[in-house]
């Protein structure tokens, strides 16, 4: 059984922001614009700042992201080790969940 | 409004820990509706999660603080946070004796009312019961220290205004 705190599902409402964050910056540290601009991208939701800094002091808080030196007035943060172990997990249940999904569509 | 006047929403800590971030992400730009609720939501977030807080509160001087003094930090009014802790632990016991034992006070004295006929009188005793309590434990934290009269107008005040507001509930 997972510990609270292990897992993306305990962060409620900010579960999905959470991962999107995540997913932002496994290719690299980012800032919030940068983070909000490829999301944006990526997913085609545009995170506004009070559910982004929510999202973004949660997974501070667990450890899973770290900020870095500001830079200007905007202080970038990148994926921990914590954080990429907890991306993982969640992209894996993410791929066993559309797999069945699929199958399931495919059945009827 | 501006991103600046936005920005007071939130707690001082945040402000001191993204407020920068906050300004340089919202910029000069016009903020839609949807923009505006994210963000009014994100304050009151950011007053409540103890997520939030954990990750803002030691950049400030409560983080001398523990435990429950420092969330007893992060709600005081603004005007009396630069100042030094003018109540003590033994005050902060007295005052939650206050707002537990008037709860219970006047859980107690509402069932009595009802039983004995008065209805409406006992089912507004027991809903005013919680926030007179808390009002009345006031003068041994957040206000303990200012002078009587102030005391009495800021402990006095909001009771009649929640006394009145039962009375009017219970008309409805």
């Amino acid at each position: 059984m997972k510990k609270r705190g292990e897992s993306l599902a305990d962060l409620g409402r900010f579960s999905e922001p959470a991962l999107f964050i995540l997913i932002s910056l496994a290719d690299g540290p980012k800032h919030g614009y940068a983070m909000t601009q490829d999301i944006e991208a990526v997913s085609g939701q545009r995170l506004g700042p009070g559910t982004l800094y929510g999202a973004l002091a949660r997974l501070e808080a667990r450890k899973w992201i770290e900020p870095l030196p500001a830079d200007d007035r905007r202080r970038p943060y990148r994926l921990t080790a914590a954080g990429q172990r907890v991306l993982r997990a969640r992209l894996d249940s993410l791929r066993t969940m559309t797999r069945v999904g699929h199958s399931r569509l495919a059945d009827t | 409004m501006t991103a600046d006047r936005l920005l007071r929403l939130y707690p001082r800590a945040w402000r001191e820990r993204y407020g920068d971030e906050f300004l340089a992400l919202v910029g000069d730009r016009p903020l839609g509706l949807p923009q505006l609720i994210d963000i009014v939501s994100g304050a009151i977030d950011a007053h409540l999660s103890s997520d939030v807080r954990a990750t803002t509160v030691s950049e400030r001087p409560a983080a001398q603080a523990q435990g429950g003094e420092a969330v007893i930090e992060t709600w005081k009014p603004s005007c009396f946070r630069d100042r030094p802790a003018v109540f003590s632990k033994r005050d902060a016991l007295i005052g939650s004796v206050v707002v537990i034992g008037g709860s219970i006070l006047f859980s107690a004295l509402g069932i009595v009312l009802r039983r004995a006929g008065f209805d409406a009188l006992g089912e507004g005793v027991v809903s005013a019961g919680f926030p007179v309590s808390v009002l009345l434990s006031l003068p041994f934290t957040f206000v303990k220290g200012q002078p009587w009269k102030a005391q009495g107008v800021l402990v006095g005040i909001p009771i009649l205004i929640v006394v009145l507001l039962t009375y009017v509930a219970t008309k409805l």
